[in-house]
C-alpha cells in the first residue's frame, strides 16, 4: 500500500515540502482559526486550502471529502446548536417547533469552520506525504524509531489482514457459513470470521518479532540510520516562519480585540 | 522509589514481542469495524484488538494501541476520529488494569469490565463530542439519535450523554464478549510468552481443563496425525538426503 501510494503522489510544491513544516502549517492554521473571534478568518483559510489542493492536483477528492463531511455536520450543528443552545437570545428564524437563535448559529458556524480547516489541512498533508518520508522526518527530530515502526507497520499490516479476511470469508462460505439473513445469523457469523484472522495474525506477529530481533531492532544506545533521507530546505524554513508569524499575529489581534483596544470591523459574536 | 518501579514496569511491557503485537491489534480493531459494516451490523466493534492486547501484554500497550487505532483511522478515513483517541486510550488503560486484577477469568468479572469500559467511553466520548464538536459529528447514526433527543429533551449535554451511553452499552458488551471468546481460544503456549501477571498457573489450568473436556477426541486425532506427519517427514527427509547424496555424487563424477 505504501509503495503504490508513494508512486501515486504527484509532484507539487506541497509534496516536496518537509513533513514537519506541513505539521507546523496544520497547527498554525487550526489554532489561528480557534483564536480568531469569529468564523470569517476560517472561511478565508478554507479558500486557501482549496487553492493549495488545486496546485497539488488533489482538487476533486479534496472537494469531495470537504463537502461530504461539511454539509451533514453543518446541518446537524446548525440544528442542534442553533435551535437549542442555551445562549440564544436573538431569534433569526422561526420554525414551527423551534426558534433558531443567532448566538447558537454563529457558534455552530465557528465550530464547523474550525473543523473544516483542521480536516482540510490534515487531509492535504496525508495525501501529499509519503508515509515513509513522514516517519523518517519524525525520527530526524527525535521521535523514537520504535514509534516510527509502529506507524509504518500498522499501515502495512492492515491491508494484509484485509486480504486475509476475504480468503477466510470465502473458505467459511464454502463450509456453509451464513453471512446474510436476519441480524442474529449475521451476528453469529462474526466469530467464525474474526477468530481465524486474529489467531493467524498472532502467530504471524511471533515471526515478525523474531525477525526484528535478529536484525537488531531492540538494540539500545545506537543511532539507527534511515533508508529515506528528508532534506530541510530554505523554503521550509520560510514556510515555518511565516506560519508561526501568522499565528502570533492572529493571536495578538484577537487578544487586543477581546480587550477592546483595537475594534475589528464587524463583530459577528461567534465566540463561545 | 515507588514511582520508579512503576515506570520500569511500564517500560517492561514494551518488549519487542509486545511492540509487534500492536500493529496486529490495530488491524483487529479496524477489521472489527469493517466486518461489522460488511455484515451490516449497526455497531463499531472497534475495540476488540485493544481488549485482546490488554489481556496479552498489559494496560499501557493497550493504551498505545488505542491511540494508534485512532491515528490510523484519522489518516486513512476521516480526521474527525482523532480527538476520540482520548477515550480509546482511557478504555485501554481501564480494561488493562481490570484484566491485571484478574477480572477476565470469571463471567462476573467480564461483566464488570464491560460496564466499566462502557462508562469510561460514554463519559470521555460525550465530553469530546460536546466540547470539540459542539454536539454532533455527522459521521454516524448516533448524531441523528442525538438530534432526536435534543428535540425531545431540549438539552444538548444530556442528549449527547444518553445517546452515547445507549450506543456504548450495546457496542462494548459485544466487543468485550468477542474479545473474551478470542482470548479463551488463544493457545496457552502462545499466551505464556507474554509474561504478564494475570496469566498465572491457575488460569492456564482452567483453560486446560476446558480444552480437555470438550476436545478430548480431537486431541487424540491431532496426536495421531502428528505421528503420521512425523513419519512422513522422516521418510521425506531421508529421500531428500538420498537424492542429495546421489546428486553430489553425480556432480563429483562430472568434475572428474
Amino acid at each position: 500500500m505504501s509503495g503504490s501510494a508513494s508512486a501515486a503522489i504527484p509532484d507539487s510544491p506541497l509534496a516536496r515540502m518537509h513533513p514537519i513544516a506541513k505539521i507546523v502549517g496544520i497547527c498554525s492554521l487550526g489554532l489561528s482559526t480557534i483564536a480568531w473571534p469569529d468564523f470569517t478568518l476560517g472561511l478565508l483559510f478554507i479558500l486557501v486550502l482549496f487553492l493549495a489542493a488545486a496546485t497539488a492536483h488533489e482538487f476533486k477528492p479534496f472537494a469531495k471529502i470537504m463537502l461530504g463531511f461539511g454539509i451533514p455536520v453543518t446541518i446537524m450543528l446548525l440544528f442542534i446548536q442553533g435551535c437549542y443552545s442555551p445562549k440564544n437570545t436573538k431569534t433569526i428564524l422561526d420554525l414551527d417547533f423551534a426558534r433558531m437563535g443567532l448566538e447558537g448559529s454563529l457558534y455552530a458556524a465557528k465550530i464547523v469552520v474550525t473543523l473544516m480547516v483542521f480536516l482540510g489541512s490534515f487531509y492535504l498533508t496525508t495525501k501529499t506525504t509519503y508515509m515513509g518520508r513522514l516517519v523518517a522526518a519524525l525520527s530526524q527530530v527525535g521521535v523514537p524509531s520504535k514509534v516510527g515502526y509502529l506507524i509504518l507497520a500498522s499501515l502495512n499490516v492492515v491491508p494484509q489482514m484485509q486480504r486475509r479476511i476475504t480468503v477466510i470469508e470465502q473458505s467459511q462460505h464454502s463450509r456453509g457459513l451464513e453471512t446474510s439473513g436476519n441480524i442474529i445469523s449475521r451476528a453469529r457469523a462474526f466469530i467464525p470470521l474474526l477468530g481465524p484472522v486474529v489467531l493467524s495474525s498472532l502467530t504471524d506477529s511471533q515471526e515478525r518479532g523474531m525477525t526484528l530481533e535478529t536484525r537488531g531492532f531492540g538494540i539500545k544506545g545506537i543511532r539507527q540510520t534511515s533508508y529515506i533521507k528528508v532534506q530541510w530546505r530554505r523554503t521550509d524554513t520560510l514556510f515555518t516562519a511565516c506560519a508561526t508569524l501568522l499565528f502570533l499575529l492572529v493571536l495578538a489581534g484577537s487578544i487586543m480585540s477581546g480587550m477592546g483596544i483595537v475594534p475589528l470591523g464587524i463583530q459577528w459574536g461567534g465566540r463561545a | 522509589m515507588k514511582s520508579k518501579s512503576f515506570l520500569r514496569g511500564i517500560a517492561a511491557q514494551f518488549s519487542t514481542k509486545s511492540l509487534v503485537l500492536i500493529p496486529i491489534a490495530v488491524g483487529i480493531n479496524l477489521i472489527g469495524g469493517t466486518l461489522s459494516s460488511t455484515l451490516k451490523l449497526p455497531l463499531f466493534l472497534d475495540m476488540i484488538g485493544t481488549t485482546v492486547i490488554a489481556c496479552l501484554s498489559g494496560p499501557w500497550v493497550a493504551a498505545l494501541c488505542g491511540l494508534l487505532t485512532n491515528v490510523f483511522l484519522s489518516l486513512v478515513a476521516n480526521p474527525v476520529y482523532l480527538p476520540y483517541a482520548l477515550s480509546s486510550v482511557l478504555c485501554g488503560l481501564v480494561v488493562g488494569y481490570m484484566v491485571k486484577a484478574g477480572l477476565f477469568k470469571k463471567i462476573w468479572g467480564v461483566i464488570l469490565v464491560w460496564l466499566a469500559c462502557a462508562l469510561v467511553n460514554t463519559i470521555t466520548a460525550s465530553l469530546v463530542t460536546v466540547f470539540v464538536y459542539g454536539g454532533a459529528t455527522g459521521v454516524n447514526g448516533t448524531s441523528v439519535l442525538t438530534a432526536a433527543l435534543v428535540v425531545a429533551m431540549k438539552n444538548i449535554v444530556i442528549s449527547v450523554v444518553s445517546s452515547s451511553m445507549l450506543e456504548n452499552l450495546v457496542d462494548k458488551g459485544i466487543t468485550v464478549f468477542i474479545a473474551y471468546v478470542i482470548v479463551r481460544r488463544i493457545p496457552k503456549r502462545f499466551l505464556s510468552q507474554y509474561a504478564l501477571d494475570d496469566t498465572d498457573d491457575d488460569e492456564l489450568d482452567d483453560i486446560d481443563e476446558d480444552d480437555d473436556s470438550d476436545e478430548d477426541s480431537s486431541e487424540m486425532s491431532v496426536k495421531l496425525s502428528e505421528t503420521a506427519t512425523d513419519h512422513a517427514e522422516d521418510t521425506a527427509s531421508e529421500s531428500v538426503d538420498g537424492h542429495d547424496a546421489t546428486s553430489t555424487g553425480s556432480s563429483n563424477q562430472g568434475e572428474r
